[in-house]
C-alpha cells in the first residue's frame, strides 16, 4: 500500500512499570542492569524515586519500559504513589537472603494495591548468586514461603541475580506478556535451588477484562501507524 | 478609561516638586503660549507659600532654581507615587489637561514624547486586543479550526460530547447574533488630553486606518486635513461611492509606506489603479467579495513590477476573475506566498492553468483555490514545481478533483510542509486510507497536521482510522510475542 516516499511508521508501546520493596534488595541495580546492562557492587541509596527509559526494538513495534524505582526507606513510603499509580505492573523485590525482606512484602503489597489494584503484581528474589551458598535447608524454607507468597498475591515468582545476569531479562519478558496477555512459551523453573521461574498459573488477569483491557491498551497508549 | 487613570497623579504634594522649566517644550508648540504662561504664573504665586513652609519643615530650605535637585528627586519620589485615582474623584482623562484649572499638573512622564509614544502603544494594543476579544473566543473555542457543519460532524470532530455541543452551540449563536462590534476604544480619549497627546495619538491612530461606517468615512473626508501616511488601510462594508482618486491627489494620503491594503465587502468601490503607482511597498492586497474587479484590472495593477514586492493577496468571493487575470499576478509577483482566490459562484474560469502559473512563477505556500474548476493534473503540477513549499492547501468544493488526488498529495510525499489540508465536499473522493497512513505519519514524526474536512469524508476518514488501529493493535501484539518469546534476547542487551 505505501510508497517508499513516506516512512513507514512504528507501533509505540509504552508501559510503565513500578519497583518495590525494602531498603538495599538491589531495585536500583535491577533497573540499572537492565537498562543499561552495568552492575556496580556499591551500595548507592535511592533518594525518592529513579526513572530510566529503555526502548525495545522489534520489527515494525516500539516498546518502552518506563521503569520507576522508588527508594526502599520507609521515609518514601509516601512517594510509592508515583511507582504505583499509573503503572501496568508493579514489582516487589525481596533479598533471598534475609527472610525479613520477604515478611516485609506483605506491607509493601498491602499498600501498593491499595492504591492501584489494576497493576501486575511480579514477586522477584534478588541475590540469587549469594543464595546459592546457603545451606540447603534455608534455601528450600525461603523458596516455599516466596511460593506461598506468590500463590497469595496471585504474582509470578523470580529468582533473580543481577551480578550474574540470571532471570533479568525475563521479568520484564514476563511483566509485558501478562500486561497484554502475551502467550509466553518459556519453560518454567520448579525445582527448588534452581532460579525459580514461575509464571503459567500466576498473574492472569480475569479472562474477560484481560481480553478488552490488553487490546484498549495496546491501542491507545501507541501512536500507531 | 480606567486604565488609564492610574497614571494620572494629582496630589498637591506633588506639584511642589515638579519642575516648572521642564514644561516649556511643550508650551513653545501651544499656540496660545500666553495664556498658559499666565497660568503658570498663576500656580507659581500658589504653590510657593506651601514650598517654603514644607522646605522649612525638613530643614532643606532649597531654592526654587535648583533644577538638579528638584528633578532627580520629582522623578524618582513621583514614580513611587503612582496611583489609581480616586474614583469618587470621577475626573474623566479628558479633563487631565493643562488648561483645567482643577488639577495642577500631571506627571512627568506624560511629557516625555518617547515615554508617552510608549504609553500611547501600549493603549492602542489594548484597544485592538478588546476589540478582537469576542471573535477571539470562539476561535479558541473551535481550536482555531473551522466551523463544523453540523452537530454530528461537531461530534465527529471533537469527540467529546458537552465540548461538541458547546463548539455548535457557540457558532450557531455566532451567525443569529452577528453584530459589528461597538467597541470604541479609549484611545481617541488621548486626543483630547493636550498638544503632545494629540500629535503622538494622532500618528499611531492614522497608521492602522480602518474605515467600517459610510458616515464615519464621509465625517473623516470631511474634516481631516494634512497627510496621512497610513502603514496599512482598511475598508470594510463601506457602500457609499466616492472618489477615492482624489485623495492622493490632493495629498491626504501618502501611500508610499503602506505595506497592508484591504477593502472587504465593499461591493462598489476599489482601489482607484493610480494607487498604485504609490503603493511600491505594498506587500498585502485584501480585496473580498467585489463584484467589479476583473482580469483588466489586475493586468494594469501588476504591471511594470508594481506589485513586486506583494506577499499576500486574497480575492476571496472576486468571482469576475479568471485565468488570465491570475496568470498576470503570477508573473508579476514573485514574492507571492499566501493567495486565496476561493469562490462560490463562476467556478469554471479558473482552471489548473492559474495553479501551473503560480506555482511556476512565485513563492506560494498557501493556495485556496475553493471552488474552483481545478483538477487533478493542475494539483499534480503544483507538486511537482513547488510541493516542498506548500504548507497550505484548500481546495473544498473543487469538484473536479477525483479520488486520485489523494495518492498524489499523501502517497508519494510530494508536500512534505502540508500542514492543513482543506477537502470538504468534494464528491469524488472516496477512499480515505492513504490519507489516513499519511496523517499518522505526520504525527509520528511530530509535525503538525490538519485535515479540514465535511461531513461524509471525515466519517470516512474516520472508519479508515479505526481500521488501522486494530490493524497496528493486532500488529504491536504480534510482534510483542515475538519478542518475549525470543530466546535470544537474553543477556544481549541494548538492541
Amino acid at each position: 500500500m505505501q510508497s517508499s516516499s513516506i516512512p513507514k511508521t512504528r507501533n509505540q508501546i509504552e508501559v510503565q512499570i513500578g519497583l518495590v520493596g525494602d531498603a538495599q534488595v538491589g531495585k536500583t541495580s535491577l533497573m540499572v542492569k537492565y537498562v543499561q546492562n552495568i552492575f556496580n557492587d556499591e551500595y548507592t541509596q535511592t533518594l525518592g524515586v529513579n526513572f530510566l527509559k529503555r526502548k525495545v526494538s522489534v520489527r515494525s513495534t516500539d516498546i518502552v519500559f518506563s521503569i520507576l524505582d522508588l527508594g526502599g526507606q520507609k521515609e518514601f513510603i509516601n512517594m510509592l504513589p508515583i511507582a504505583s499509580i499509573g503503572s501496568s505492573a508493579i514489582i516487589f523485590l525481596f533479598d533471598l537472603t534475609r527472610p525479613e525482606t520477604l515478611n516485609s512484602i506483605k506491607e509493601w503489597y498491602r499498600q501498593a494495591n491499595g492504591l492501584n489494584d489494576q497493576a501486575i503484581p511480579i514477586l522477584v528474589g534478588t541475590k540469587y548468586d549469594l543464595f546459592i551458598d546457603l545451606d540447603q535447608s534455608t534455601q528450600e524454607k525461603i523458596s516455599r514461603i516466596a511460593m506461598q507468597y506468590a500463590q497469595v498475591m496471585n504474582a509470578p515468582l523470580i529468582f533473580t541475580s543481577t551480578a550474574k545476569s540470571i532471570n533479568v531479562q525475563k521479568i520484564f519478558k514476563i511483566a509485558l506478556s501478562k500486561i497484554f496477555n502475551l502467550t509466553l512459551t518459556i519453560s518454567e523453573i520448579n525445582e527448588i535451588g534452581d532460579p525459580l521461574l514461575i509464571y503459567k498459573t500466576l498473574g492472569n488477569r480475569s479472562t474477560p477484562i484481560a481480553n478488552a483491557s490488553a487490546s484498549s491498551s495496546a491501542s491507545s497508549p501507541s501512536a500507531s501507524t | 478609561m480606567k486604565f488609564f487613570s492610574r497614571f494620572v497623579e494629582k496630589r498637591k504634594r506633588e506639584a511642589q516638586h515638579v519642575d516648572l522649566v521642564n514644561y516649556r517644550p511643550l508650551k513653545k508648540k501651544s499656540s496660545d503660549e500666553s495664556l498658559s504662561k499666565d497660568y503658570i504664573n498663576n500656580l507659581k504665586k500658589k504653590i510657593d507659600p506651601i514650598e517654603t513652609s514644607i522646605d522649612l519643615v525638613n530643614g532643606l530650605p532649597t531654592p526654587n532654581s535648583s533644577p538638579l535637585r528638584n528633578q532627580s528627586n520629582s522623578l524618582e519620589n513621583d514614580f513611587s507615587q503612582l496611583n489609581i485615582v480616586n474614583q469618587s474623584n470621577n475626573q474623566s482623562i479628558a479633563n487631565v489637561s493643562f488648561i483645567n484649572p482643577s488639577i495642577k499638573y500631571e506627571h512627568e512622564i506624560f511629557q516625555m514624547p518617547e515615554i508617552l509614544e510608549k504609553i500611547i502603544g501600549f493603549v492602542k494594543e489594548m484597544d485592538d486586543h478588546e476589540a478582537n476579544q469576542s471573535s477571539d473566543a470562539i476561535a479558541k473555542l473551535c481550536g482555531y479550526r473551522r466551523k463544523p457543519q453540523s452537530y454530528k460532524h461537531s461530534l465527529m470532530i471533537y469527540k467529546d460530547q458537552t465540548k461538541a455541543k458547546r463548539v455548535w452551540d457557540a457558532c450557531n449563536n455566532q451567525t443569529d447574533s452577528f453584530e459589528k462590534n461597538n467597541f470604541e476604544g479609549s484611545l481617541h480619549n488621548c486626543l483630547k488630553v493636550c498638544k503632545l497627546w494629540y500629535s503622538i495619538t494622532n500618528k499611531h491612530l492614522t497608521e492602522h486606518l480602518t474605515f467600517e461606517k459610510d458616515s464615519r468615512l464621509q465625517e473623516f473626508l470631511m474634516t481631516y486635513n494634512g497627510t496621512i501616511r497610513p502603514k496599512s488601510l482598511k475598508f470594510k462594508s463601506i457602500k457609499a461611492r466616492c472618489d477615492l482618486r482624489s485623495w492622493t491627489h490632493t495629498k491626504l494620503f501618502d501611500l508610499s509606506n503602506t505595506t497592508h491594503l484591504e477593502f472587504s465587502l465593499c461591493s462598489t468601490i476599489l482601489p482607484p489603479i493610480s494607487w498604485f503607482d504609490d503603493l511600491r511597498s505594498l506587500k498585502s492586497l485584501i480585496i473580498l467579495g467585489n463584484k467589479n474587479i476583473n482580469d483588466e484590472y489586475l493586468i494594469q495593477i501588476s504591471s511594470n513590477g508594481k506589485l513586486k514586492y506583494l506577499e499576500t493577496l486574497d480575492l476571496r468571493a472576486c468571482d469576475q476573475i479568471s485565468d488570465a487575470g491570475i496568470v498576470a499576478i503570477a508573473t508579476n509577483c514573485p514574492n507571492l506566498k499566501y493567495i486565496n482566490i476561493g469562490r462560490h459562484k463562476n467556478g469554471h474560469i479558473i482552471t489548473s492553468l492559474s495553479v501551473a502559473a503560480l506555482a511556476k512563477y512565485t513563492s506560494i505556500e498557501t493556495l485556496g483555490i475553493a471552488g474552483c474548476d481545478v483538477t487533478d493534473i493542475g494539483i499534480w503540477e503544483l507538486a511537482n514545481l513547488c510541493g516542498n513549499r506548500i504548507s497550505r492547501l484548500s481546495l473544498n468544493n473543487c469538484n473536479s478533483l477525483t479520488n486520485r488526488i489523494i495518492p498524489i498529495i499523501c502517497k508519494y510525499g510530494l508536500f512534505p510542509k502540508l500542514a492543513v489540508l482543506e477537502i470538504r465536499n468534494i464528491s469524488q473522493i472516496e477512499n480515505t486510507i492513504d490519507l489516513v497512513h499519511y496523517k499518522n505519519w505526520k504525527k509520528y514524526s511530530k509535525l503538525p497536521f490538519l485535515i479540514e474536512s465535511c461531513e461524509r469524508i471525515t466519517s470516512l476518514i474516520i472508519n479508515d482510522e479505526e481500521k488501522l488501529k486494530k490493524l497496528n493493535s493486532l500488529t504491536a501484539l504480534r510482534d510483542m510475542t515475538h519478542w518475549v518469546n525470543d530466546p535470544n534476547d537474553e543477556n544481549t542487551n541494548n538492541e
